[in-house]
């Protein structure tokens, strides 16, 4: 196994059930696994500091000539992907989703979102807001399946890419499109109500492709505040 | 061979499980997570869905007997519910719960402890099938394991047995 396949999910859920079901679907795919209960509890465990954020910013570039934000800035421990419960006392994953992009540190961390109901506006809501996937629970291996590239396209994103500046960024558009196909493939497979989870909300909405995809901000295009 | 036997009345009984609807495919996906790692895995997540359940169901119950009901904590703790019992495949507990749920909406009290009663009958009901299943499981286990080692040459079931023992063997971890 290489050693970029050790990636590192934080799943956040407040059903202990559940928490221990995504944890072994991920120990099986072979990732390393955090589970937390909250999303407080994830943005601790990230390092998250609001109030801090401008300055340590900037005394953590200082070094760094590349536009992208390595996810090692702030945080104790380097996360390649963060899956979270939609509904969750208090903090929900929507909240802990959009305090993530606002975070100048957190931001490129792909995050996925999990939920027990099938609300059209809610999945769309999310994956506006920066969401990488939509999954229905219970959560099938299929999904997990899905995951890797998307904590693939941070790897590419490291710091010690830098040099490659220019080609970085190709190939992080390339993945986009690759994704992209991968993802107009998807609505003719009509046979189970499983396999596409964007199915639903693909009915009767139209979200631009451009908007599904996260990544790095570069356009520096503002996050919608609902 | 009465252990054969034995191993197919077991799969029977799981069978029949499905056949009544009280179990759905998400326990066969629990069944597929477990493997050599974590043989326990299915035992560990029925046991804290137990524990899990039982809490809840007192919750409810206290919630339920309030002389002014509080309908969005029931709905709360009853999506709970549905939700634990979705993961692991307890179907009909699941489809009270959605029933449930509805009449919480609608604050029909009569209606919500009719479905109080008859979660608890799917809980119990449930639990004990799979109490069952895990008792004789792990009653089995022992034996065909040592079966498997008086019988080297092995069936289908015996031959995931064999694989193994093989990698212990060339990996030089066996005693």
């Amino acid at each position: 196994m290489e050693a970029e396949s050790q990636f590192h999910v934080l799943a956040v859920d407040d059903s202990i059930i559940d928490r221990k079901l995504v944890e072994k679907l991920l120990k099986n795919s072979s990732y390393q696994v955090t589970t937390v209960d909250s999303g407080s509890k994830a943005l601790e465990f990230l390092g998250f500091r609001e109030h801090e954020e401008g300055e340590e910013e900037e005394e953590a570039r200082s070094s760094s000539d590349s536009p992208s934000v390595s996810p090692n800035c702030h945080q104790e421990v380097e996360v390649n992907l963060i899956i979270t419960d939609y509904c969750m006392p208090g903090m929900t994953g929507y909240d802990l989703l959009k305090k993530i992009k606002e975070s100048s540190s957190l931001r490129n961390i792909p995050v996925v979102i999990m939920s027990s109901q099938n609300v059209p506006s809610r999945i769309s809501r999310c994956l506006e807001e920066g969401a990488e996937e939509f999954f229905l629970k219970p959560l099938k291996l299929s999904d997990v399946n899905r995951l890797r590239p998307h904590m693939m396209r941070t790897k590419l994103m490291h710091p010690n890419q830098q040099e490659e500046g220019g080609e970085v960024v190709d190939n992080k558009h390339e993945i986009q499109q690759r994704n992209h196909h991968h993802q107009e493939e998807q609505p003719g497979n009509n046979s189970s109500i499983s396999s596409n989870k964007r199915k639903a909300m693909e009915e009767g909405l139209s979200v631009s492709p451009d908007r599904t995809r996260t990544g790095p901000r570069y356009s520096g295009v503002t996050t919608v505040i609902i | 061979m009465e252990l054969g036997l034995m191993q197919r009345r077991l799969e029977d009984y799981t069978k029949s499980l499905f056949m009544e609807g009280l179990l759905d495919a998400q326990f066969l996906q629990l069944q597929q997570l477990q493997d050599e790692s974590n043989p326990g895995f299915v035992g560990e997540v029925v046991s804290l869905f137990f524990d899990d359940s039982e809490k809840l169901l007192n919750e409810l119950t206290s919630a339920m007997d309030q002389q002014i009901v509080d309908f969005r904590k029931v709905d709360s703790y009853v999506h709970q519910f549905k939700g634990s019992s979705s993961s692991i495949g307890a179907q009909r507990i699941k489809n009270v719960c959605i029933l449930f749920r509805k009449y919480i909406e609608e604050q029909n009290i009569e209606a919500c402890l009719r479905c109080l009663q008859q979660v608890k009958q799917e809980y119990y009901h449930v639990k004990s099938k799979l109490e069952t299943l895990f008792r004789v499981t792990s009653l089995l286990n022992p034996i065909v394991l040592k079966e498997n080692l008086k019988h080297p040459l092995g069936t289908d079931s015996l031959s995931n047995l064999c694989q193994w023992l093989d990698y212990f063997a060339n990996t030089s971890l066996l005693l």
